[in-house]
């Protein structure tokens, strides 16, 4: 399809492929097992409520879908820290 | 759409054999309305998936890619010059290069199956509203005022392209976020703003362009309450009835200025002189105003007078014509009832508008002057009125 309007692209990963990605990032097991927190509220991070993941300093940090997280990973978003 | 159907005609002038029209109407639909192909194509998808399980991603990705960009497509036609960019969806999966990922800044969301399309809606349209949305304008405001311009142009698109979400959105997202007072009150003077059909037009057309100034310094306190008495003078003006001439129609800040002229008078329409407000205009333009809005009813005989008195003031003043759009507004009837209207509005933009704000420009308008950005102190036009 023609479309000439610029784009920003959001980069997802379905739940279908979750287990293959987290385990090329050596962390599935950890998700599997618990061992996952979010970044923001410290919650264990599991299937249920998994939103997003990014990185940070050389590691990779979850968020949860609780509101309150998810606003501040839109703050995150607006000051930089991270892109889409 | 009138540039498709203009396209159309001449097509069909062109007496060509039908399949080769044919075949150019469909390749013209695929270049006017990418969104609406994209649109159809979930429907096309779903009975792919329904047959043999196949296309779950096509779903999702089309869902996503086909409303956002209609709303984004509809956003350029409310604010020119706001250039905003459409949303493309890539999937990650185990082929990626994941080192890079682990140096980068890349965040990927995670898409529930598409039995849970709403979820996947949301996420990905509010991830995407916080990183392009008044993306230079944003570094200058609050937290709070950041956060209320996503959550309120989230549900302008949830109402418009998937409405039946709308309510889920505010209980489940909408709700918990709009738990601090400021934000609430944030989004209920913008509900009202839009009411009278100036929260694009005016308060995002205006924020683009203070995103587009330089400023040699990060957020700032000055920059933060400049923009909440904008917001405050946009809200007042809202509220004002039609023929209140107390309510302030100018905005004079330190880094925004901008005036509302309210075009016409049927007594003043009608005497023709549109010399009343070049005058008028005059002495906005003495203020070094940037942006000057005339606005009035859209009915042939006043946008024609609004035509005619853009035409002299551009003339007189050398400003430029940034928009002009007829646009749906509830104003406000003498007994103060909400009444729908069909405006018009003309943005003129002054050639020499303030972009970069050094140190100098700084000290001499800013620091020095010790500038009054009290809405409430601003005057009124002597013409306004209708």
């Amino acid at each position: 399809m023609f479309n000439l309007t610029p784009k920003k692209t959001v980069h997802a990963v379905h739940d279908n492929d979750l287990e293959k990605v987290l385990s090329r990032l050596g962390l599935f097991n950890k998700f599997k097992n618990g061992e996952l927190s979010c970044k923001f509220c410290h919650e264990g991070i599991s299937i249920k409520n998994l939103h997003s993941f990014f990185p940070q300093s050389g590691s990779v940090k979850f968020a949860c879908d609780d509101g309150e997280c998810v606003r501040a990973l839109h703050a995150f978003l607006e000051d930089g820290e991270i892109d889409l | 759409m009138k540039e498709f159907s203009d396209f159309l005609k001449f097509l069909v002038s062109l007496q060509l054999p039908g399949i080769v029209i044919g075949g150019v109407v469909v390749a013209a639909v695929l270049f006017y309305f990418p969104e609406k192909i994209e649109k159809w194509s979930v429907l096309l998808w779903r009975v792919v998936y329904f047959l043999c399980k196949r296309g779950e991603k096509k779903i999702i990705t089309h869902d996503i890619q086909g409303r956002v960009n209609s709303y984004i497509k509809s956003l350029r036609k409310e604010i020119p010059s706001m250039n905003p960019v459409g949303v493309s969806i890539h999937w990650v999966s185990d082929g990626e290069d994941f080192d890079d990922f682990v140096k980068g800044k890349t965040l990927i969301i995670r898409m529930k199956h598409h039995a849970d399309q709403n979820r996947n809606f949301v996420y990905a349209s509010m991830v995407f509203i916080s990183k392009t949305l008044l993306r230079k304008a944003k570094k200058y405001l609050s937290k709070t005022q950041r956060e209320s311009f996503d959550l309120f142009v989230g549900r302008k698109l949830f109402e418009k392209e998937k409405p039946e979400i709308a309510d889920h959105f505010f209980e489940e997202y909408f709700s918990k976020a709009t738990s601090s007072d400021k934000l609430m009150e944030l989004c209920e003077k913008y509900e009202l703003i839009d009411k009278t059909g100036l929260f694009y037009p005016v308060l995002i057309q205006e924020l683009t362009f203070f995103g587009e100034k330089v400023f040699y310094q990060a957020r700032a306190d000055k920059m933060i309450a400049e923009i909440k008495g904008f917001i405050d003078f946009l809200y007042n003006y809202s509220n004002r009835v039609v023929g209140d001439d107390e309510t302030p129609t100018n905005f004079e800040g330190a880094y925004q200025r901008c005036g509302i002229v309210i075009i016409a008078k049927r007594i003043k329409r009608e005497s023709g002189k549109v010399s009343p407000y070049v005058n008028y205009v005059e002495k906005l333009v003495k203020k070094r105003l940037e942006n000057i809005y005339l606005i009035g009813s859209a009915v042939d005989e006043n946008r024609g007078f609004i035509d005619t008195v853009s035409s002299e003031i551009q003339t007189k003043f050398k400003y430029y014509q940034g928009a002009a759009k007829v646009f749906k507004a509830k104003i406000k009837n003498p007994i103060g009832e909400r009444i729908d209207a069909d405006n018009y509005l003309i943005l003129l933009r002054s050639p020499t508008s303030q972009r970069v704000y050094d140190a100098e420009y700084q000290y001499q308008y800013i620091e020095g002057a010790d500038t009054v950005i009290d809405a409430s102190q601003e005057g009124t036009s002597p013409v306004a009125s209708s």
